[in-house]
């Protein structure tokens, strides 16, 4: 049996599997296999993978599938394999049915299909897979939630389908390698016109911003990744959020040079790599506000999962093959830490039952191990160096400013400022300050998720200080000296980030400092509550945490912005075609016979007018 | 191989950082009363005061991370001096980006947060508030700065930028840098915590912000700390705007001249409050900043 | 095993239909049988049928009492009519055993023959090779269909009934002017001589003919403005007539649409019929789904479903291509099974419950759970979700539609899909995490059937290979009329 096979299926067929054997134990361990065999088998064809890609195919309804695990789809799926195991580990501990491992599976089945599928009917078939498992995942706990998010993924699917539809039309073709040279031939045919190629692509950039979470496609996301089981957003937000950026390559990989032809430039840059770059920057500033000014821990890291994606969508829209590098390896880091705070919140729900940073407090105490692995998420999303998060960070601001961009790349420095931001106020809300009475008996997380947090905590700092083992293949997929350097040591044209060098000055600076704690005096522990308060004691009674509105100076400074917002704007709007349906069969279907019988003359009197009576 | 040259000017350069940071602290202090004609302490009384503090017999402590923070942050602030080119001492600079130094610099804020956090006193939240908001507002207008630089010169090493400055002449004689370095210096009085963006520590008004529980050595970590920041800092901008130094007396006089732009800045204006501070730096500065960029694409 | 045996199947439903009073002593659940074996048998013959056509690749073709086309009337049982046959003796079986246990109004006896007379109807509009057959079989579908409608003797279904009755009407007497002119101008009424001579004919004959019978036939199809009558009468139906009226009642219509159509491919002004038909499919998609969003009535909301799936397939079968014309049998073949499931569902559960709003759906989940599930399946396919059946016909038709130029059909045809799937989801989120309730015991035969149709579309879901292999010959036996000319033995006389 072909190996490609097992990679796809087994999480499906473990799916199905635990989910009718749905006893306790039973279900956890086959999921756990059917999360872990890709990973195991991804590791075993690698070194089969960079000498050459391995290729399988599959007939279904008439239609052939190709799959291919070339250098790139290997990253993507490794990358998602690795979260899908966090997962699975993690949902041991959260989850007690199996419908959630069913499609927690099938999403996973569902992306690494995306990922490995060489034409278009088995990707937009996995895709379809796994949106609709997604949806499952949200539909059982929220149904305006999951219908807003299957909503906006099916006019995203069906534009897909569309687009496959005009080029199929157009080529003849449904495999990615002949569509890319019918269109690359086409530019000198000209049969596909500037028209057709710009909704092409506009098609293409909705059906893969809505998985991406671009602005304004994003408003499915806040409400899709908190209404569902939190291990499980770690794959969501981690990794399948990730087919919606892998489809922007796919974008490159088989228009891009027809897109160039029919659209230009745009001051030296590319036109429709411009648009994708300045998507990207209005993601990452819109949805980095928003997270800001959240008050559930789930919705801040929902909207901070949308602007990290903007990050990446913002690198590959420079175009330029540093900005390639820097989007894939934001694509791995992302998933790392991302997936890691999903975990770190699925762990604090689960043992606190709360969401909201008004009712929690404290719990570094209580969740210390936790609560590192929380630190270590912090820091990478934060781009503290050396972590992996500041690695894909720095080469995407290398991208942007090398390439004269700097208006994008300007989006980027807010971003990470109010990704500080963000990570503060959840430092602040969940693990400081004093503890809610209620929550004096939280226990550390259990076993499983803390394994799930540390699979995906250990990547975070060894790609951190080894950024150059993730560049050095990254260069493999873009066939080219990228980025320059060694394992730990990433040079570019015109700048160079040394991870060990930097790690090595903050031990050198730890030391010093800490010599200097360590020389000092002893200290003495006092309790929270022991603090200066203007002279007023402070006692256990009130709480004196800033718990609600912690950046309310932000929401006034920006009050005017707030006032609009996409999510109402959706609202409305389906409020509207909802309205416009009613009156639409009232008006039609209005039961009156009469009325009936004059749409059959009227239908004979057309006829009449267009001359065929 | 150990490179015993390289260790004796990391030490070297950490001692003299820090000695001339506490001078700075004092000459800040000193320039201020005179400005307010007062007599004002004397310049190495920061120096005293933080011996004293470390010689005191007993510190408190809220746990772990309260002391991890104040610990983090000295040694980030120290990280990024030493991938600071210091006049004609390179230290680790070979390899300094720029981005990375930025970055570095930014880091000893998290540990100050950590550590002020974790007290869960409520004054050092709101100074942790505002710390962040502060820091937001102004990350646009100092990226865009710092973008501007990069593009004029084609390159985000710096000691590559200090040589090209040497070749080209300085930063400043650039029209668009020197807006860009306007735009910096605005921002650099909130890096420094100086009026009219001292919002975060805001003396006489949420006591000490995030320092209010710390004292003893803690305290005395945080000023040490605080001192090679703003060595750390001066020296950056001097290396960013005004063409670096071939030694250390032409950097001392670059950062003390740097030091009283922004001590005559922060004399004059009144305090910010955190929203007007944002809505200032979203508006000329980043303005500004955009004419910079624009100037040098 | 002589293919005129394939008579049999427009023989045995007509003469059991007339032997149904003989035996009504046999008293109520011994005709509800008698029904069953009928349409058991009925299958059995079908399936014979298509096993013949389809292991020869030839078409059977009936001639009555032996006179060659076209002098005699004949049957032309090619790939498409062995297929569909099967199809409306494989549902009428179906319905024919959930009416053993659903139908309680009185006279069954009456219902019963109604009930063969509209599967005959609908067997013979398919099989017929003569246009005016295929009018008088489509007035036995339609009567015996107005009937039914009101088989429920409410005020409601009275009504349904008439105002079908009324469109039908308008439909088929335009049908039959149309019919008259063509005979008028050709002198013959078989449809592969028709075909054969319809370049000849006078060009505004030709094209008026053709217009009024598309035009006839487009309310029989549920073609948007004409298909008014379909929703109420869709409701008002008994559940078991419900399943028949959309799985193969208006498949018929579509079908006889399509042949004559494709038939006259030489008139003139073809192609801007075929535009009009286009144009009509497109917005029955989008209407109908419209119409569907905000639906409290579970059964008028399918109906409105299998309304806008209708035209689905009326929007690919006028594509006028043969990429069109497969997608649209393939089409025509899930819709059959996915909306026979959904209404066989509803209509169990509706019964069982009393009634089919949505309020009753509520924790179904729990009450119903295989129903619940059947449901579950079939609601997921009308969305048109991957490895279920109609995700695969669905696609083949967008395909077909953006090659022929549709490219804003298809656009709209998709926008319309998306309220499609609003709809069925809230259905499925009513069911299973809405509301609460006691498990109830499921029946076994209809169990059997629902989950027998529940796995069709699941095989055909994952394995569409087969189904879709048949659905292009079945197309090509519609859209390749110049084979279908040949296969047609005719006399050689005047022309």
């Amino acid at each position: 049996m072909n190996e490609i096979l097992i990679i796809l299926f087994t999480p499906l067929l473990a799916g199905v599997l635990a989910w009718a054997f749905d006893f306790r134990g039973v279900r956890e361990v086959i999921g756990l296999i059917g999360a872990a065999v890709p990973l195991a088998y991804l590791v075993k064809l690698y070194p089969a993978v960079i000498e050459k890609p391995v290729d399988y195919a599959l007939t279904v309804g008439g239609f052939t599938l190709q799959f291919q695990l070339g250098t790139m789809s290997w990253y993507f799926a490794a990358v998602a394999s690795l979260v899908g195991l966090a997962m699975a580990f993690g949902l041991v501990a959260t989850s007690r049915s199996g419908y959630d491992w069913l499609f927690a599976l099938m999403s996973f089945t569902g992306v690494l299909g995306v990922f490995l599928s060489q034409d278009f009917i088995g990707f937009f078939l996995l895709w379809e897979l796994m949106t609709f498992a997604s949806f499952m995942m949200v539909l059982k706990r929220n149904r305006h939630e999951s219908l807003k998010y299957f909503v906006l993924s099916v006019i995203g699917a069906y534009a897909m389908l569309l687009a496959i539809g005009i080029l199929y039309a157009r080529t003849g073709a449904l495999d990615f390698e002949t569509i890319r040279q019918a269109l690359i031939i086409d530019v000198s045919l000209g049969t596909i016109g500037k028209g057709e190629t710009i909704l092409l692509f506009t098609l293409f950039l909705t059906a893969f911003g809505v998985k991406a979470g671009a602005v304004p496609l994003h408003v499915w996301a806040p409400g899709a990744y908190s209404e569902t089981d939190q291990s499980y957003t770690a794959f969501f937000s981690g990794a399948l959020s990730k087919a919606g950026v892998y489809g922007i390559l796919l974008i490159y990989m088989l228009m891009g040079y027809k897109l160039y032809a029919e659209l230009g430039t745009f001051h030296g840059h590319l036109t429709f790599a411009y648009v994708i770059a300045w998507i990207g920057a209005i993601t990452v500033v819109v949805a980095s506000f928003l997270a800001v000014l959240q008050e559930d821990i789930r919705k801040l890291f929902a909207y901070s999962s949308v602007g990290q994606v903007g990050y990446i969508l913002l690198a590959f829209g420079v175009g330029s093959p540093l900005g390639f590098a820097g989007g894939l390896f934001h694509v791995l880091s992302h998933a790392i830490f991302k997936g890691l705070f999903w975990l770190v919140t699925a762990a604090i729900i689960l043992q606190t039952g709360r969401t909201r940073f008004r009712d929690m407090g404290g719990l570094a105490e209580k969740m210390p191990f936790t609560f590192a692995m929380g630190l270590i998420a912090v820091l990478s999303l934060a781009g503290i160096p050396p972590m992996a998060g500041f690695a894909s960070k720095w080469l995407i601001y290398e991208a942007a400013i090398q390439a004269h961009m700097p208006l994008v790349a300007g989006a980027i420095f807010l971003g990470s400022g109010l990704a500080f931001a963000y990570v503060v106020r959840f430092l602040y809300g969940v693990w400081f300050g004093q503890r809610p009475s209620e929550l004096e008996d939280v226990k550390e997380a259990p076993l499983p998720l803390l394994l799930a947090m540390t699979i995906l905590a250990i990547p975070n700092l060894v790609f951190g200080v080894a950024p150059g083992v993730v560049t050095g293949y990254i260069n493999r997929i873009l066939m080219g000296d990228v980025v320059g350097g060694d394992y730990y040591r990433l040079v570019t044209q015109t700048g160079t980030y040394n991870a060990l060098l930097v790690s090595t000055a903050l031990v050198i600076g730890l030391a010093i400092a800490g010599l200097v704690y360590l020389y000092g005096a002893k200290a003495r522990r006092v309790p929270v509550t022991d603090t200066y308060q203007s002279g007023n004691p402070v006692t256990e009674e009130f709480n004196l945490s800033i718990r609600r509105n912690f950046y309310r100076p932000l929401a006034e400074a920006l009050e005017f912005w707030l006032r609009y917002s996409w999510d109402r704007f959706y609202e409305r709007l389906a409020k509207l075609s909802e309205d416009f349906a009613d009156a639409l069969r009232q008006a039609f279907y209005n039961g009156n016979v009469q009325s009936y019988s004059w749409y059959l003359a009227i239908v004979l009197l057309i006829l009449a007018l267009w001359g065929v009576l | 191989m150990i490179d015993w040259k390289l260790i004796l000017e990391v030490i070297g350069i950490l001692l003299y950082a820090t000695f001339m940071g506490f001078i700075f602290m004092g000459i800040e202090r000193k320039a201020m009363a005179r400005i307010q004609r007062r007599v004002g302490p004397p310049l190495y009384q920061p120096i005293i005061d933080t011996l004293k503090l470390l010689g005191k017999k007993e510190s408190i402590s809220h746990g772990f991370i309260y002391d991890f923070g104040p610990v983090f942050a000295l040694g980030a602030s120290i990280a990024a001096l030493l991938f600071i080119p210091i006049a004609n001492f390179q230290l680790f600079s070979s390899n300094a980006d720029l981005i990375v130094v930025a970055y570095l610099l930014e880091v000893p804020m998290l540990g100050i947060m950590l550590g002020a956090m974790s007290s869960g006193n409520p004054f050092s939240a709101v100074g942790v508030q505002r710390g962040l908001l502060t820091m937001v507002a102004m990350q646009l207008p100092y990226g865009l700065a710092l973008i501007a630089l990069i593009q004029h010169w084609g390159t985000f090493k710096l000691s590559e930028i200090v040589a090209l400055q040497g070749a080209q002449g300085w930063s400043v004689t650039v029209p668009a840098l020197l807006i860009a370095m306007i735009v910096f210096d605005i921002v650099f009085q909130a890096m420094l915590g100086l009026e009219p963006f001292d919002i975060i520590t805001a003396p006489a008004e949420i006591s000490m912000g995030p320092m209010v529980e710390y004292g003893g050595k803690h305290a005395a970590i945080l000023f040490t700390q605080h001192a090679v920041q703003i060595f750390a800092e001066t020296a950056f901008f001097a290396v960013l705007f005004l063409g670096g130094a071939s030694n250390l007396l032409e950097l001392l006089i670059k950062q003390i001249a740097v030091l009283f732009i922004a001590i005559f800045v922060a004399s004059i204006y009144p305090r910010f409050t955190i929203d007007q501070a944002a809505k200032f730096f979203w508006k000329w500065p980043t303005i500004l900043g955009i004419i910079a960029v624009l100037l040098t694409v | 095993m002589n293919g005129q045996y394939a008579s049999l199947l427009i023989a045995l439903p007509l003469l059991s239909a007339f032997f149904v009073p003989l035996i009504k002593g046999l008293g109520e659940r011994g005709i509800k049988y008698y029904l069953a074996v009928i349409t058991a048998l009925q299958t059995g013959i079908a399936a014979w049928v298509f096993q013949q056509v389809y292991s020869t690749g030839k078409p059977i073709i009936v001639m009555a009492g032996g006179w060659k086309p076209p002098v005699g009337i004949n049957l032309y049982i090619g790939h498409f009519a062995a297929l569909f046959v099967l199809i409306v003796a494989v549902v009428s079986f179906f319905t024919a055993v959930f009416s053993i246990w659903s139908m309680k109004v009185q006279p069954i006896d009456k219902y019963a023959m109604l009930f063969l007379l509209l599967m005959l109807g609908a067997t013979g509009m398919i099989a017929t090779g003569d246009i005016f057959n295929l009018f008088v079989f489509m007035e036995i579908t339609a009567i015996s269909a107005y009937a039914l409608t009101a088989y429920n003797k409410t005020g409601e279904a009275a009504e349904a009934s008439l105002k079908y009755m009324i469109l039908g009407g308008i439909g088929s007497s335009f049908f039959l002017i149309g019919v008259a002119l063509i005979y008028g101008s050709l002198g013959t009424l078989n449809m592969a001589q028709i075909a054969q001579l319809a370049g000849n004919m006078n060009p505004t004959v030709a094209q008026v003919g053709l217009a009024l019978i598309v035009f006839g036939l487009a309310v029989e199809a549920e073609l948007f403005p004409l298909n008014a009558w379909a929703p109420d009468a869709y409701q008002a139906a008994p559940h078991a007539i419900t399943v028949m009226f959309s799985a193969f009642v208006v498949k018929a219509g579509l079908y006889a649409t399509a042949r004559l159509l494709y038939l006259m491919q030489a008139v003139g002004s073809w192609h801007d019929v075929l535009k009009l038909l286009v144009a009509m499919a497109t917005l029955t998609v989008v209407v109908a789904e419209f119409a569907a969003l905000r639906q409290k009535d579970v059964k008028r909301m399918i109906a409105y479903s299998s309304i806008s799936q209708v035209g689905m397939i009326a929007f690919a079968l006028a594509l006028g291509s043969q990429a069109g014309v497969d997608a649209g049998v393939f089409h025509m073949v899930n819709h059959a099974v996915v909306k026979a499931l959904l209404f066989l569902g509803v209509g169990y559960v509706g019964i069982k419950l009393g009634g089919t709003a949505m309020e009753n759906f509520q924790g179904l989940g729990k009450r119903m759970p295989l129903t619940a599930f059947a449901l579950t399946i079939g609601s997921l396919a009308a969305v048109g979700i991957p490895l279920f059946n109609i995700f695969w016909s669905k696609v083949r038709i967008l395909i077909a539609g953006v090659e022929a130029g549709y490219t804003w059909g298809v656009a709209l045809i998709l926008g319309a899909s998306v309220v499609e799937a609003v709809y069925y989801l809230r259905f499925i989120h009513a069911m299973w995490f809405a509301g609460e309730g006691e498990r109830m015991r499921e029946g076994l035969a209809i169990s059997l059937i629902l989950l027998l149709l529940a796995a069709l579309v699941i095989v055909i879901g994952i394995y569409p290979d087969y189904i879709w292999s048949l659905a292009q010959k079945a197309g090509s036996d519609i859209f390749n009329v110049g084979q279908y000319i040949k296969n047609v033995p005719l006399m050689e006389v005047g022309a």
